[in-house]
């Protein structure tokens, strides 16, 4: 059945005048009516937010300012397109595969330079087709529903077969979100028996990391690779798998691989500088980091707290006026942001005391403190230890002590920040300190937290649930500590029924954790839990 | 520098040669199509073949790269439709348009959409250039094998380009039609299923006209 386009909302961005005219004019022969041009994604995300297209054909490259895959991706995040609105990427040959990254962050297809007006034609038709048949796969999706992705796919696979790669790679996708990875492994490899394709390789290599055969997965990707060195995804796969096996070093090498296929990824360059600052190597995380923070200058969200982290490199590298002028670009960037206003404000501190700036010091200290406090701004773990760290170079030891208290009470497992901590009160001098306050804070996390299993293991369910949700309450960000609350819940709830305010509650600590630490394995497990228990409760309905 | 890459920088060449000679081309035919409306198909087949060469200038250098090669699934009866549109545009009065299929043609094929969607257009176009009245568009299957066939009603192809003689572009000499061909070889070649390899065949059909067929496994 023929598409009506001449009903199709339809915005086209090209930065080049000539082909935003010429893209304009195909488009109303393929007989679409007043096509909205723009010639920037800015402009285009301040055209989506004000209308809802049906169709967007976008030039990869927009020249400066954020390319046609960045404004796809914010679209996608930002909810900017319907379910069955179509994004079709112009690009030509070589940025193909900047153009094909993940399933979901993907354009609906895709023309290389130079096509036809009916080529043109018939990919907007054949897309807005398939996005029309499989719209509730999409919808569900951006949801994150995956277990009702999983029915859906089945469902469809039957009704529409032609479709029926793409539902098998969605199928693989939803079964990895919902830790299903023996039944992800076997969609793929299923996959796999009709060609070797490089998305069904990286799902294998996915689910097999997913069961910690972490050998296996690595030669998967290794070899996908050498069969296909322009696959980016597989990088970010490998490098990350390498990271998961303390492989730091070999994480890094992997990421420096794909920028020299795409140079201009900025969360590649970030990832670099993660792993970089994970071993200290500081030389290369200012590279890393200052690439991030150049390149995002541009881009639609320049993330605040790129500039504080290259600030503390240049600081910890004795790069006083470097460290301020980030600073001071992380103020000016984000004016309103509290939150940012408040970290700057720390690392400034810091940046004045390691300066002998005494003064300058106390004063940034107090703006940090004020912004944080009157605010009720969480700040982010890395900043409180600098707040931390600046409370006691200025003497306000009190002050210092709860703010390593909380931190640690809330991440108790995690040991890069124990040492962290450990490593911030060995450069002020106050080793012994640290340790004794280190461990009273761990002790009392855990010794909590297994009173409150036991206490549910000997059948005082009421009992577990009072002691665990008083420390989910004093320590809100212990992922573990909130998802036994949570567990402590469902347990009650599988003896005794589905109560409202119980669910209530373990909704509201599941989306706690989500929101923090979506790949907690405790979160994981409760999140399984809890689906099974509210099939089983449905099934008893 | 290996034979092989020493080849495949000769094509390459050899097609950004032959793009200038179409610009120029294209720039007389404009020129005069401003005054003379009827010279206006023959500028568009012009500016085709000039995308083809430039594409391909590209695509060469894509697939000298190793895993150049992007197969994914994909319908080719989409890819048909779209060489059909493509010939029906170009074709004008003149030239008759026909396109046969088998009864099952499959859903889906495995191939990387652009190179042979490339190398299929360069044969198309290769085929209106040359035909009298008619261009066909076929599928074929055999022994596992999908054909994407194209036919045309005038001309031939000289015989060491039927023989499959070794490449000439690692000489430079190649143009035109040879162009095409030589990238097509390099285009099913590189298409690989297990122990199966992708091929074209060429024949001259008997009273005028050509057959190229380009086979992925």
């Amino acid at each position: 059945m023929p598409m009506d386009l001449n009903r199709s909302r339809t915005l086209v961005v090209d930065d080049h005048p000539g082909m935003l005219a010429s893209l304009s004019r195909a488009l109303e022969a393929c007989g679409i009516r007043s096509p909205h041009a723009v010639r920037s994604a800015r402009e285009a995300v301040a055209r989506l937010r004000n209308m809802r297209y049906d169709i967007v054909l976008a030039d990869f490259d927009l020249g400066a300012g954020p390319d046609g895959q960045q404004l796809l991706e914010y679209c996608r995040n930002e909810h900017l397109l319907t379910p069955t609105a179509v994004f079709i990427m112009v690009t030509a040959e070589r940025a193909y595969d900047r153009v094909m990254s993940a399933a979901e962050l993907a354009p609906d297809d895709y023309l290389v330079k130079p096509f036809t007006e009916e080529a043109l034609r018939l990919r907007l038709v054949r897309a807005l087709e398939r996005k029309k048949a499989l719209a509730v796969i999409h919808e569900l999706r951006a949801l994150g529903r995956h277990e009702d992705l999983l029915q859906a796919c089945d469902r469809l696979i039957g009704a529409e077969p032609r479709f029926a790669f793409d539902l098998a790679r969605t199928k693989g996708d939803a079964l990895i979100a919902l830790a299903r990875y023996d039944e992800a492994q076997a969609v793929f490899e299923q996959v796999l028996q009709t060609r070797a394709i490089p998305w069904a390789r990286l799902g294998v290599a996915r689910a097999l990391e997913g069961l910690r055969r972490y050998a296996e997965a690595r030669s998967v990707l290794t070899e996908l690779l050498a069969d296909a060195p322009e696959y980016l995804a597989a990088y970010d796969e490998l490098s990350r798998l390498h990271g998961r096996c303390d492989n730091d070093d070999d994480a890094k090498a992997v990421l420096q691989m794909a920028l020299e296929v795409s140079p201009n990824a900025v969360h590649r360059h970030k990832a670099i500088g993660e792993l970089a600052l994970r071993v200290h190597d500081l030389e290369t995380a200012e590279a890393a980091y200052g690439a991030v923070v150049r390149k995002s200058r541009h881009g639609f969200a320049p993330n605040p707290d790129d500039h504080l982290t290259l600030s503390r490199i240049y600081m910890d590298r004795s790069k006083y006026p470097q460290a301020l002028d980030a600073l001071a670009e992380a103020k000016r960037t984000f004016p309103g942001a509290a939150a940012v206003q408040a970290s700057a404000s720390a690392i400034e501190s810091l940046v004045h005391s390691k300066a002998e700036s005494p003064r300058d010091a106390r004063r940034a200290l107090d703006e940090a403190l004020a912004a944080a406090h009157s605010a009720g701004v969480a700040l982010a773990q890395d900043i409180t230890l600098d707040l931390a760290q600046a409370c006691y170079m200025n003497k306000r030891e009190a002050e210092g002590a709860s703010l390593v208290q909380r931190l640690v009470s809330n991440n108790h497992e995690d040991s890069r920040l124990i040492e962290d901590v450990r490593r911030m009160y060995r450069e002020i001098d106050r080793e012994e300190q640290g340790e004794t306050l280190v461990e009273r804070c761990v002790d009392n996390a855990v010794s909590i937290n297994n009173e409150g299993v036991a206490r549910a293991k000997n059948g005082d369910l009421e009992g577990a649930i009072e002691l665990l949700e008083e420390a989910a309450r004093t320590m809100p960000d212990n992922a573990h500590i909130v998802m036994n609350a949570a567990h402590a819940l469902i347990s009650h709830m599988q003896i005794h029924g589905l109560q409202a305010d119980k669910h209530e509650r373990v909704e509201s600590y599941l989306q706690r954790v989500r929101l923090r630490h979506p790949e907690h394995p405790k979160y994981l497990q409760v999140t399984e839990l809890h689906r099974q228990f509210l099939q089983a409760a449905q099934a008893a309905a | 520098m290996t034979a092989e890459a020493s080849g495949m920088r000769a094509l390459i060449e050899s097609n950004a040669r032959e793009a200038a000679d179409l610009v120029g081309e294209l720039t007389l035919l404009l020129d005069h199509a401003a005054r003379e409306t009827h010279d206006l198909p023959a500028a568009r087949m012009v500016t085709r073949r000039l995308s083809d060469r430039l594409g391909q200038v590209v695509m060469l250098e894509r697939l000298a790269r190793s895993g150049g090669i992007r197969p994914d699934a994909w319908s080719p009866i989409e890819l048909m439709e779209e060489l059909e549109h493509e010939a029906v545009s170009l074709a004008g009065a003149q030239i008759g348009i026909d396109v046969r299929a088998p009864d099952l043609v499959p859903q889906f094929w495995f191939f990387d959409r652009e190179l042979v969607g490339m190398a299929l257009r360069n044969a198309l176009h290769s085929a209106l250039v040359h035909a009298s009245s008619a261009v066909t568009l076929e599928f074929r299957m055999s022994d596992g094998y999908l054909g994407f066939g194209i036919q045309d009603d005038a001309g031939s192809f000289p015989d060491e380009l039927v023989l499959n003689a070794p490449l000439r572009a690692e000489r430079g000499e190649c143009n035109g039609n040879s162009l095409g061909v030589h990238f097509a070889r390099l285009v099913a070649a590189s298409h690989a299923n297990r122990e199966r390899r992708g091929r074209i065949e060429l024949a001259n059909r008997h009273g005028g006209g050509t057959c190229f067929t380009l086979w992925l496994p």
